[in-house]
């Protein structure tokens, strides 16, 4: 560990994370085998930032470099302004790793056992380690399982424990890789939400998550990186990367019935009007005599946003009674086939030997 | 003593937390004694609670005593089971359990880190170094496989074993003891470093190790049966010089053959030297494998599954 006097302060301006062709290539019997080329990523401070990709994408690969745990065979990385490479130990003070779906652990060991461990491997003294440990416990809920071996926690118990080992050292990074894989519902949620306050507690803390369930991506992340085969394919925002997959707005208006007097030809000739299809017919429910009520469904395509008064109006205009608008967004799985080219569950299984 | 606020230093809302003293100990020194402490604590509650402590003892007891009613019978058979020959095979018997944990222990702990309780990322993952750890693991594997030595010896004073004329030679003794067991932990420092590289099979090597150790130190026979270029190995052995010593303090004669001839100011100075010579390398060593296992990905690579 390094003494205060080696330290110089960390420049405010430093990207959290910041990339240049990080490659790695492993020798295998069978030859050898790329995990990532020319990954170029710039993270900055604060933000929750995904990387989205299917099973053997080279998500994990990535973390393992950035958390200094694996070299890579090309290019630089930094955390924090900080060679991840060679600067291990001042890198290891500011990060932490959480990888989800491993069972470690010293089972002998109870809960709070293994925190103060590792709070003494952070380099902290015994009495503040305990109130870390104590603290972390209570923020996630299992100070009453302190005491407990850790071959007797639950799955979700462990991932929160493995969690809780992670915020001892206030970092001012962590790496999340698959977090919530293997998590039942509820215990997946308390993860996220815990994620989400450990951000929001102190300014510029930063949180890169790998990920391949698109909901949680999209939930939490910033900005997000898809990637194949050990390449981003695209950067942006959850907004931005749907934008490439839909160039216009895209409404679904629900009806009664399709004005006689206004066919769909009229509408289409309507400003701002680029595409208007039946979607679906739909039953809508009951009305209030209790009569089934059907519904037709138009999926429109707009220029903006704006135009879709021109065309409320016209429908109205015509007599039709509207019975539901909403703007419909492309997901990001969507967004994940028009870059891949097959969808994460099928890319998954092309990836399972 | 500096306060939390003191220690710390504020960019922007990140803090970045200085190293912290631990005693008379500063920066990486600190560290390291910390890691170490932390990793004995845990060494004991895997190596000693793991079963009830009635359960421990006799598991203690059980194998040295019957490896040594192996080898007494053995002398006994050929014909050669005399007074002399009991304190040589018992305290060869009994020192050797402690060479074989501590020689096996760093290895253990990092493929246990790795394989078994798959932490060996996240104590990666923090400024505490692995030596620290790897030792502290072995020094308290060391310190248990001590209770079987003291049984064996026990049970060999109860066989007849005849004790140094005027009491054991406390000062040789606590002069000797920590300096072979920091030297075997030191070579099993260099040993787990080299077994880190390997995959699940590399359980099999320090045990390997160990089982040619025990044949070349004169533990079991004096140097003098092996073939010459066989005695040279087991002569430059730090393991063998200790033995020797402990002889003497226990039993306050030397063993037979040229290695009983030897002073023993002059065999601990040996000793003494191996030692330095042991931690001069096996530090670098170590750090050097574990930065190549970090290049081959070999760090965290769990093999048993």
């Amino acid at each position: 560990m390094v003494s205060p006097s080696q330290h110089e302060p960390i420049a405010r301006s430093s990207a959290a994370v910041e990339a240049r062709g990080i490659g790695r290539v492993f020798q295998a019997k069978g030859g050898p085998v790329t995990a990532l080329q020319g990954i170029d990523l710039r993270i900055e401070p604060g933000e929750l930032f995904g990387v989205l990709g299917p099973n053997g994408a080279g998500k994990s690969t990535l973390i393992k470099i950035l958390s200094t745990l694996l070299l890579p065979t090309s290019g630089t990385a930094s955390i924090f302004g900080l060679n991840v490479a060679t600067e291990t130990e001042r890198v290891r003070r500011i990060m932490n790793i959480v990888a989800g779906g491993d069972f470690s652990g010293y089972g002998l060991l109870t809960v709070r056992e293994q925190l103060a461990m590792f709070a003494q491997f952070y380099g902290m003294p015994y009495r503040e380690g305990m109130r870390r440990v104590d603290g972390q416990l209570e923020a996630f809920g299992i100070a009453d399982i302190g005491d407990r071996k850790i071959s007797a926690l639950s799955t979700g118990q462990r991932q929160k424990l493995n969690f809780a080992r992670s915020f001892l050292n206030d970092p001012w990074i962590l790496f999340l890789d698959e977090p919530t894989i293997g998590l039942d519902v509820s215990a997946a949620r308390d993860v996220r939400s815990r994620i989400r306050a450990f951000q929001a507690e102190v300014p510029g803390r930063t949180v890169l998550l790998t990920t391949h369930y698109m909901a949680e991506a999209d939930e939490l992340c910033d900005r997000i990186a898809i990637v194949d085969h050990g390449r981003i394919l695209a950067q942006g925002t959850p907004a931005e990367l749907k934008r490439m997959v839909q160039r216009e707005a895209l409404f679904i208006v629900g009806l009664d019935e399709i004005p006689p007097s206004t066919p769909l030809e009229t509408l289409r000739r309507l400003p701002g009007v680029v595409s208007i299809a039946v979607r679906d017919a739909a039953d809508a429910g009951n009305d209030i005599s209790g009569v089934a009520s059907p519904m037709v469904r138009l999926a429109i395509g707009l220029r903006d946003d704006a135009s879709l008064a021109g065309v409320i109006t016209a429908l109205a205009g015509a007599g039709a009674h509207l019975r539901e608008i909403t703007k419909s967004e492309p997901t990001l799985e969507e967004v994940f086939v028009q870059l891949v080219g097959r969808g994460i569950a099928e890319s998954d299984a092309e990836a399972r030997p | 003593m500096q306060t939390d606020r003191a220690a710390d230093r504020s960019t922007g809302g990140l803090t970045l937390r200085e190293a912290r003293p631990f005693g008379p100990l500063r920066g990486s020194a600190a560290d390291a004694a910390r890691s170490l402490v932390a990793a004995s604590r845990l060494a004991w509650s895997i190596e000693a609670n793991w079963t009830q402590p009635l359960y421990l003892v006799v598991f203690l007891a059980i194998r040295p005593l019957a490896f040594l009613g192996l080898f007494l019978a053995v002398f006994s058979i050929g014909g050669r089971l005399d007074v002399a020959s009991i304190g040589f095979v018992v305290v060869g018997q009994a020192v050797f359990q402690i060479v074989g944990a501590a020689l096996q222990g760093p290895t253990h702990a990092l493929l246990d880190d790795r394989e078994r309780y798959r932490t060996i990322r996240y104590i990666f993952a923090t400024p505490s170094s692995l030596l620290p750890v790897s030792v502290g693991r072995a020094l308290v594997k060391a310190a248990i496989a001590g209770s079987s030595a003291l049984i064996v010896i026990v049970s060999g004073v109860a066989l007849g074993m005849p004790l140094r004329g005027g009491g054991v030679d406390l000062p040789l003794l606590l002069v000797v003891v920590p300096l072979g067991l920091l030297s075997i932990v030191g070579i099993g420092v260099a040993l787990g470093a080299v077994c880190v590289q390997l995959r699940n099979d590399a359980w099999q090597y320090p045990e390997a190790v160990a089982g040619t150790v025990f044949l070349l130190c004169g533990a079991i026979f004096p140097l003098e049966v092996l073939p010459g270029p066989v005695q040279a190995i087991g002569a430059a052995l730090p393991i063998t010089w200790w033995i020797e010593g402990v002889r003497r303090a226990l039993l306050g004669v030397a063993s037979p053959g040229r290695l009983g001839t030897i002073p023993t100011e002059e065999l601990v100075a040996i000793l003494a030297v191996g030692t330095v010579v042991i931690w001069a390398a096996a530090p670098r060593l170590f750090t050097f494998a574990i930065n190549r296992a970090r290049e081959k990905g070999h760090l965290d690579r769990n093999t048993a599954s």
